[in-house]
């Protein structure tokens, strides 16, 4: 036990740190700026403290994936990105989650399972496609054997494109969506917007059009 | 491979066997290439000669499968493929199927390898396979109507879809028996799979596996693409070996073109394919710490298979190895001191790795946990076609239990960096590896 302790003591934290850097003067193919995932994670944490009270619990929904999606989430719980620490988390049963990540075209084979799965997690919840497949159907979307991503059960809220998405491909996206496409259904589904408390209760896009018709135009500078 | 006089090679014997002993096989005179041999057998023999090659000429099951050629000869031919090893060598049996009737002896009978594969064969193609020990389904879940074989040519997906159950768990009945479904999506980030354990106590009785969940339907896709789009397909059949998948299509490309890709792109693919192999060790020496609940050793693993990753994606390119082989090549060169940087990178990991085992190994709740569960027997393994670290291990346990009076210690042909070079294609060691632990 010793012997295993030893190393990363001597190390310290990982966490953040890149795995492998090239030394000066060998060629690289591709190298990922250095750190990106730590700021990333910190702007998730961020948010995740905000939208979730600093817990998202998420559960991982194969749906007929090749695995490699399967491999970077695994590697997004790994000592160097260590997702963890900002607390967002992976659980074993749907029931215990704000949310699905879900992987693959959606076979028809696993239709019947990934409804039930979505039906068994709590409301509201979030829907994460992680990968081209589950987010349109990918390469295979032609295939008779699948469905066209998740998108074609479910109400998917955000959507992490990439074959596969690395981990910090992952944790940008999700920083994006945000204020990208997925934000609205997230916040809405999320945070559902308030009753006003006085006067009567106009849905949000609504009452916004009815300001727009009775105010008067700002005069242009 | 040294022959001692009078010897000959797995095939060759293989070739007088046949010659010998079944008189109607007839050994096709073209062959393909040096050390691969056609022999067309009649369909009803085909379970005899196949048991022998098995049983008496060393061959091992490669796989099987059906092509559709009722439009131009009125049936379905059936290939066998055998690997002659030690040498680098295929025998493949040929058999015809007739169109109205596409029946045959099941092979299962004489090859257990056999088994998934006929299943399959049955699903997608419709030839069925006679006498078969378990003639259930496996590709064809709830809704596929019977006369559906998606590989036929004349096949289209129609309009509508029946919905009538097909399969059966087998049932285990007895006093204080209890069935235990689990899956088919299960807890962890892990691919689905529906299991039914049997079970009194603690002991199980029966397991019987439901699997078939994800199949996407790739085979048929890839029927008329082009090559750019085969490639593409081969690198998504399995994520985590998708460099061993490139590189089987990438060969057979070569071979039918009549290509011999240059020594420095074979070097560099060797290297590649070790890489990949190195990984998804990584991942199962993880996996099973993972199960043993040994979660340090597991996340040192894990901490070493990001290095190992993040070096693959600084040099080739892709932390999947993905787009490295195409055919007729590689895509990417590494120059002298890209080369010595991985040689020291991994002469790192190698040393973690060791230092992971050794700590692993003197933990009594790991090892009590690990020994004697999951006995994989020599003669399990053969019948089964098992390849790669739980072949050798359980050849070599075999060995060491005939000689372990004459030899101090029999481990030292189980460490894992003396394993030669192999690549997996099917995941087979890796399936094989992980049932070495007690994780259902």
């Amino acid at each position: 036990m010793w012997e295993i302790l030893r190393r990363p003591l001597q190390r310290g934290s990982l966490a953040g740190e890149p795995a492998t850097t090239l030394p000066a003067g060998i060629a690289h193919a591709t190298r990922a700026a250095e750190s990106e995932h730590e700021l990333l994670g910190e702007a998730l944490r961020e948010e995740v403290r905000k939208l979730f009270r600093g817990s998202l619990k998420l559960r991982h929904l194969d749906a007929g994936s090749c695995n490699a999606c399967e491999s970077e989430l695994l590697a997004m719980l790994n000592p160097f990105y260590d997702l963890q620490r900002f607390g967002i988390d992976v659980v074993a049963s749907p029931r215990h989650a704000d949310g699905l990540l879900l992987t693959g075209p959606v076979t028809r084979h696993l239709e019947e399972a990934v409804r039930l799965t979505d039906e068994a997690t709590p409301r509201p919840r979030l829907l994460i496609a992680v990968g081209d497949c589950a987010c349109d159907g990918g390469f295979c979307r032609e295939s008779f054997a699948v469905h066209r991503g998740g998108q074609a059960l479910l109400p998917v809220d955000v959507k992490i494109p990439g074959c596969p998405p690395t981990p910090t491909a992952i944790m940008r996206a999700a920083r994006r969506a945000r204020s990208g496409r997925g934000a609205r259904a997230q916040r809405t589904r999320l945070n559902p917007p308030r009753r006003p408390r006085s006067g009567r209760y106009f849905p949000f896009a609504i009452s916004r059009w009815r300001a727009s018709r009775f105010s008067s135009p700002r005069p242009r500078a | 491979m040294t022959l001692q006089p009078g010897e000959l090679f797995p095939l060759d014997s293989a070739l007088r066997g046949i010659r010998e002993r079944f008189s109607d096989a007839v050994i096709d005179a073209d062959r393909t290439s040096l050390r691969e041999r056609t022999v067309v057998v009649p369909a009803e023999r085909l379970a005899e000669v196949a048991g022998a090659i098995v049983a008496e000429w060393g061959g091992m099951l490669l796989t099987l499968f059906a092509l559709d050629e009722r439009e131009s000869a009125g049936r379905y031919r059936l290939h066998v493929m055998f690997s002659m090893a030690p040498e680098d060598a295929i025998l493949t049996l040929v058999s015809a199927v007739p169109e109205l009737a596409p029946a045959y002896r099941s092979i299962t009978t004489t090859v257990p390898a056999a088994h998934w594969l006929e299943r399959e064969m049955a699903d997608l193609m419709g030839v069925t396979p006679m006498h078969h020990p378990d003639p259930r389904p496996l590709i064809a879940h709830e809704g596929w109507p019977r006369d559906w074989h998606p590989l036929r040519k004349d096949f289209t997906t129609g309009d509508t879809i029946s919905w009538a159950p097909r399969w059966k768990f087998l049932p285990v009945e007895g006093d204080g028996v209890f069935e235990i479904p689990v899956g088919p999506i299960h807890a962890g980030i892990i691919e689905p799979g529906h299991f039914r354990f049997s079970t009194v106590g603690e002991a199980v009785l029966k397991l019987d596996a439901r699997l078939g969940w994800k199949w996407r339907g790739l085979e048929k896709i890839a029927e008329g693409a082009t090559l750019s789009r085969g490639l593409e397909l081969a690198e998504r059949v399995c994520g985590t070996c998708a460099f061993s998948h490139a590189l089987a299509f990438c060969g057979a490309a070569e071979e039918i073109a009549g290509i011999v890709p240059p020594p420095r792109a074979r070097a560099l693919r060797s290297m590649a394919g070790e890489i990949e192999r190195l990984l998804n060790h990584l991942t199962d020496l993880g996996g099973i710490l993972t199960d043993v609940a040994y979660v340090v050793g597991a996340s040192e693993m894990a901490r070493l298979k990001e290095v190992v990753q993040q070096s693959a994606d600084a040099l080739f390119g892709h932390r999947f190895l993905r787009g490295v082989c195409v055919p007729g090549g590689v895509q990417r060169d590494l120059d002298d001191a890209q080369q010595l940087w991985l040689r020291r990178a991994l002469a790192d990991v190698r040393a973690d790795v060791a230092s992971v085992l050794r700590s692993a190994r003197a933990n009594a709740a790991v090892m009590d946990r690990l020994t004697a569960t999951g006995v994989l027997t020599a003669q399990v393994a053969r019948d089964f076609g098992v390849t790669g670290v739980a072949a050798r291990r359980a050849a070599a346990s075999a060995t060491a239990a005939r000689t372990i009076r004459t030899r101090s210690t029999a481990s030292s042909t189980s460490r894992w960096s003396r394993a030669p070079a192999a690549t997996c294609s099917r995941d087979s060691t890796c399936a094989a590896t992980r049932s070495s632990s007690r994780s259902t």
